[in-house]
C-alpha cells in the first residue's frame, strides 16, 4: 500500500476517530491526544495492517486499545480513575429535538466501558455489530448483549421508560410520582 | 461514513427481536484484559421501539456534531511529518 493510499484512509478515517475517542474520554482536548497517538502508532505499524480489511475498524481498535491500556495504568497509579471523565465534551451542547444530549452525555458517562463502546460503535458510529466484536476483541453474541444492556441501563438512568415521555420534567416527575404514591396507598 | 447502513429503524427492530444471555458475555469478560463489574440484568427485550429509535437518532447526533466538525490542522501536519520521515527511511 502505497504511503499516500495509507495517508487519504487516514485523513478519511479521523473524523469518526475523533468522535469515537470523544465517546470514549468524553473531553475533545484529551479525544484529539488519543487520535494523535493512534496515528501515530498505525503509521509505524502499517505493515501489519492486511491490506484489503477495513482501515477505519483496524483504526478504532488501535484507539480503543491505546485508550483502555493507559486508563488502566492510570487507575493503577491513581485510584481516582473518573478524573478522566470529570470533563465535559468542549463542544456545544445542541438541544436534539427529543432527547436532551447533554443528559444523554451525562448518562453515557455511568455506563461500564465496555457496554458504552458497543453501543458507540453500533448505534452512534454505525458500525456492524461484526466490525464491532472485531474492535472490542469479542464475540458478535457479546456486543450484542453489550447494546442491550447499555440501553436498559440508560433508559433506567435517565428515568424513561417509553418513547413517548422524552425528558420528563421535574414537575411531572413529581405529579407522577405522586400518582403512584397515590395507586400504592389504596 | 454512513454509506451502506440500513436505516435506523429496521436495524433497531431487527435488534429488538434478538435476545442474547449473559453467558455470552462473561465468556468475553474474562478475555478482556481489563476490570470489568459485574454487568446490570435489567430486562431490555420490552424496550419500546420509539425509545430505541430515539436513543438511536440522539446518540448519532452527538457522535456526527463531533465527526463532522472541521478537522484541526494539526492532524494534517502530523501526516504529513510522518509521510516525510517514512519517504526518508
Amino acid at each position: 500500500m502505497s504511503s499516500e493510499t495509507v495517508k487519504q484512509g487516514f485523513i478519511a478515517a479521523i473524523p469518526s476517530l475523533r468522535a469515537f475517542a470523544v465517546s470514549l474520554c468524553g473531553n475533545m482536548e484529551r479525544a484529539d491526544d488519543l487520535v494523535q497517538e493512534t496515528i501515530y502508532k498505525a503509521f509505524k505499524h502499517v505493515d501489519t495492517f492486511q491490506e484489503g480489511t477495513n482501515l477505519k475498524a483496524w483504526l478504532f481498535t488501535i484507539l480503543r486499545n491505546t485508550y483502555f491500556s493507559e486508563r488502566r495504568r492510570m487507575k493503577r497509579e491513581i485510584e481516582d480513575a473518573d478524573g478522566v471523565h470529570a470533563n465535559r465534551v468542549a463542544v456545544h451542547p445542541q438541544q436534539h429535538g427529543h432527547m436532551d444530549m447533554c443528559e444523554l452525555q451525562d448518562a453515557l458517562k455511568k455506563l461500564q466501558d465496555d457496554q458504552r463502546e458497543a453501543l458507540i460503535l453500533v448505534c452512534a458510529a454505525g458500525l456492524s455489530y461484526e466490525e464491532a466484536a472485531a474492535i472490542s476483541g469479542c464475540a458478535v453474541g457479546t456486543i450484542k448483549s453489550r447494546v442491550n444492556r447499555a440501553r436498559a441501563k440508560l433508559s433506567d438512568i435517565m428515568g424513561i421508560k417509553s418513547g413517548d415521555e422524552f425528558g420528563p420534567d421535574a414537575a411531572t416527575e413529581a405529579i407522577l410520582a405522586d400518582a403512584v404514591g397515590h395507586v400504592r396507598q389504596s | 461514513m454512513t454509506s451502506g447502513r440500513q436505516p435506523p429503524d429496521n436495524r433497531l427492530s431487527a435488534l429488538a427481536r434478538e435476545e442474547t444471555g449473559p453467558e455470552a458475555d462473561e465468556e468475553i469478560d474474562l478475555m478482556m484484559a481489563g476490570p470489568v463489574e459485574t454487568p446490570s440484568l435489567s430486562p431490555t427485550a420490552g424496550m419500546d421501539g420509539k425509545l430505541q429509535a430515539q436513543l438511536g437518532q440522539t446518540l448519532k447526533a452527538m457522535f456526527d456534531q463531533v465527526a463532522q466538525a472541521p478537522m484541526p490542522e494539526k492532524f494534517l501536519e502530523l501526516l504529513n511529518k510522518l509521510d516525510v520521515k517514512e519517504n526518508r527511511e
